[in-house]
């Protein structure tokens, strides 16, 4: 699958689905296949159910993602709970689930599977909080407030004394520690301080010493009072931690269906998003096996590239009814960017997205395998070829687990076109016989026998009238120009047929891409010799 | 001008020349300094593990907030703490010390502050104590992470330094450089500079200096916290090179804690009455 993916460049347009929620990024990662059509159905519906509803309101859309961006993960453990971090993130993630499911329709929250049941709880948890801010308050315990408040009589006392006790110091020795918690002097200095009882000395180094402030009984008997309240105030707070947290536990399974439901309504926004910026469609999805139908299909890592070199963009329409497909075509032709956006397209079906096609009829595959570029690899003593065949009977063999997609592109072109041809047609001959085999493969090999099971398709190819009439008179310079001379002038269309038909854009490319005109002269001669 | 008060309202990394320079005793000062002028926010960036301050021997200072501060704390370090505080934020990263959460003190009190891993947590950790309120954050830096300075955009930094008789020639030259690549100009768009034009993207150690027959020209560094030559080193590349960087954090300060290292000692190394100027020598010494 993974090698299918690449080469859909599916990454080009996961990297765009950008859940905002943790739970929505986990199952990002999962990166789920849908083989199941009710399953996959249901994606799709919530997808459309929330695009519908986001239509036009902008400001309900801006709200929804607020909110589903604010959405923490939920840690239900009582180790997780057990202290003020774990609680505020319990209130957070009730907070923004709340008002995200006050902004859907009654309808649309019981698609989703919401029940809101956790107003007690939330009123609860907000006794702790203001805006989203969160804090043990005083209202969780009345004790809490009285300690709180004895508290806050000791701070302006301690300060009171202390501002008292650095006032006498300063007058008595010349000392300023109001913005200082010490002082460091020097040996002769300290000489001097030697018996003063409200300082503290250490050495600091060999000609240095630390002074430090000593601020008295009474101080220390204030400041000790705050820390036998300070410990009376943490073990309240303890106590109402605990409270808190078994209240929070105590709705666990409602918070866990939030959960889920908010990883649903997020990755439901986000096709939705992806749909309307992308301008996706819903596909149909048909029985296995049904034609796959395709109507200006894009391919749009291509698509992008393209315009981003100022070079139009063709997308593609076939009807696939057979379940073998053969694909016939010259160098630049556009077979590999066929397969490509039936990939891609059929990738995206199955990950839950829409497509970018005008329309897309499919059906549901248990998995995809993808078999070709392998001619500048080698791996574990196998070349090139071997590494097709491997790959080849690795697919094979996962025909009797179920259905399979599968693409090949320029299969065995590594090895002598007769071969080559014998093996192709053996091939499909043996897959066309497969049930559970839906198989296109992009050639530029001709005539090979695909048996009755196949269909046979061509890339429309060079147009060499328009290009002629065009180019007379005018030299292409750049490797820029000759790709736009070639993208200008090649039809990237795919026609029913070709079966036995020899692509013939080979050496005229070979011109664009400047060959010599002696050798493209001689070449074209060989090619009128042969015939 | 007190250098303290040019701090305010901005990002101010306190970066140490070593582990236990006295950043943290700093930060406290800087903190005691700057109240009454607006919101202040402190965190640190790297745990350095040490229990004690070895500059003044005492353990370990923890941060004293007043109410309405703004601290980064680590969730394991708010649970003994003395702060009374309320929540802001609590930060999905982990750190080995548990997850970063964001609280302002309701009342004065003490906490060990924390920081995130990495410069797009620290970006967002900043952010948020912006949105809360903080004009001045002080953020207190691990020994190797001076670089975090140049993620902070119009951020300044004050380099703390902890000067003994064992460290007193490589403090004098770690200064030095610092101060000489401080100095260096910014590169300006359309500037005609002497060719060839060689851009060293991320640090600039020995082993990417040019060739030594690349006699002239101009040497592009991005910033000087990305500088990890000697002080022989960087003064050939000067000789050699019309130099330029790409962004200039601001440096406010040195801040010198000399120990058993007098001050004419300390600048007798330096060899610059203009350094030995702008330093700051243990803000908590009295001299009389």
């Amino acid at each position: 699958m993974e090698k299918f993916r690449a080469f859909a460049e599916f990454e080009t347009f996961y990297a765009q689905f950008k859940p905002l929620t943790p739970q929505g990024r986990l199952y990002r990662e999962a990166r789920p296949f849908f083989t199941d059509a009710a399953a996959l159905k249901a994606e799709y519906d919530l997808a459309e159910a929330l695009a519908a509803f986001l239509d036009g309101a902008r400001h309900k859309a801006d709200k929804l993602r607020f909110h589903l961006r604010n959405i923490p993960a939920l840690e239900l453990s009582s180790g997780a709970l057990s202290g003020a971090p774990g609680l505020f993130l319990a209130r957070k993630f009730l907070f923004n689930a709340s008002e995200i499911f006050r902004l859907l329709p009654a309808p649309l929250r019981a698609r989703f599977g919401v029940k809101w049941a956790s107003a007690d709880l939330l009123a609860l948890l907000n006794k702790g909080g203001h805006g989203e801010a969160f804090h043990i308050s005083d209202a969780y315990s009345g004790e809490l407030a009285g300690e709180r408040a004895a508290i806050a009589a000791c701070d302006p006392v301690l300060k009171q004394l202390r501002e008292k006790r650095l006032k006498a110091l300063r007058e008595r020795w010349g000392l300023d520690f109001s913005e200082r918690d010490f002082l460091v002097v020097d040996e002769k200095t300290s000489a001097k301080l030697g018996g003063a009882q409200e300082l503290f000395l250490e050495p600091f180094d060999g000609g240095h010493v630390t002074v430090k402030p000593v601020y008295g009984q009474e101080y220390m008997e204030v400041a000790s009072e705050r820390d036998r309240l300070r410990g009376c105030e943490q073990e309240l707070e303890a106590a109402a931690v605990k409270k808190l947290a078994a209240a929070v536990l105590a709705e666990k399974r409602n918070l866990e269906t939030y959960a889920q439901a908010l990883e649903k309504l997020d990755v439901a926004a986000e096709r939705a998003r992806l749909a309307a910026e992308l301008k996706l469609v819903r596909p149909l999805i048909r029985k296995y096996h049904s034609p796959i139908k395709l109507a200006k299909g894009r391919f749009l890592p291509l698509e992008s590239r393209l315009a981003a070199a100022a070079l139009k963009y063709t997308p593609l329409t076939a009807v696939f009814a057979k379940r073998v497909s053969v694909i016939y075509g010259s160098n630049m032709g556009g077979k590999t960017v066929a397969l490509k956006t039936l990939a891609f397209n059929q990738l995206l079906a199955q990950s839950g997205f829409f497509v970018p096609a005008a329309s897309f009829e499919t059906c549901l595959f248990d998995g995809a395998a993808f078999i070709g570029g392998a001619e500048m690899e080698t791996a574990g003593g196998l070349s090139g070829f071997g590494l097709e065949m491997n790959d080849f009977v690795t697919a094979h063999a996962r025909l009797k687990q179920g259905s399979l997609l599968l693409l090949m592109d320029e299969f065995a072109r590594t090895t002598n076109s007769e071969e080559a041809a014998a093996l192709l047609s053996a091939i499909l001959e043996d897959l066309g016989g497969q049930a559970s085999a839906t198989a296109f493969l992009a050639t530029h090999f001709s005539g090979l026998k695909a048996g009755k099971a196949a269909a046979s398709f061509k890339m429309r190819g060079f147009d060499t009238a328009a290009f002629n009439e065009y180019f007379s008179g005018r030299a292409a310079c750049g490797l820029g120009e000759k790709l736009k001379m070639i993208n200008k002038f090649m039809r990237y269309e795919l026609l029913q047929g070709g079966e036995g038909e020899e692509a013939r854009d080979a050496i005229k490319i070979a011109g664009i891409l400047g060959v010599g005109k002696a050798i493209i002269r001689r070449a074209q001669d060989f090619m009128e010799d042969k015939k | 001008m007190d250098f303290i008060k040019g701090l305010r309202d901005r990002t101010v990394f306190i970066v140490g020349s070593k582990k236990n320079a006295g950043k943290t005793t700093f930060l406290n000062y800087a903190l005691n300094r700057l109240r009454g002028g607006g919101g202040l926010g402190a965190l640190s960036v790297g745990v350095d593990g040490e229990p004690q301050d070895q500059v003044f021997g005492n353990p370990k200072p923890q941060v004293r907030a007043e109410k309405g501060d703004l601290l980064l704390c680590a969730e394991t370090a708010l649970k003994g703490a003395d702060l009374h505080c309320e929540l802001l934020n609590v930060y999905p990263f982990r750190t080995a010390i548990g997850r970063p959460v964001l609280v302002r003190a309701l009342r004065p009190g003490r906490a060990e502050i924390s920081g995130p891993e990495n410069n797009e947590q620290l970006a967002e950790v900043l952010a948020d104590m912006r949105r809360y309120g903080a004009g001045t954050v002080l953020v207190d830096g691990a020994v190797d992470r001076i670089t975090q300075v140049a993620a902070g955009g119009k951020a300044a930094f004050v380099y703390v330094a902890r000067v003994e008789p064992e460290n007193l020639d490589s403090s004098a030259a770690a200064i030095k450089l610092l101060w000489s690549a401080s100095t260096v100009p910014l590169c300006r768009a359309g500037e005609k500079l002497p060719e060839p034009v060689l851009i060293i993207d991320g640090a600039l150690t020995p082993g990417r200096l040019p060739a030594k027959d690349v006699k002239r020209g101009t040497l592009v560094i991005e910033d000087l916290t990305k500088i990890f030559l000697s002080w022989q080193q960087w003064q050939e590349l000067r000789a050699r090179f019309e130099l330029r960087c790409g962004a200039r954090p601001d440096l406010a300060a040195f801040v010198i804690n000399l120990a058993n290292v007098s001050r004419a000692e300390f600048e007798k190394r330096l060899a610059s009455p203009a350094l030995a100027e702008r330093l700051i020598y243990n803000p908590y010494e009295v001299t009389r």
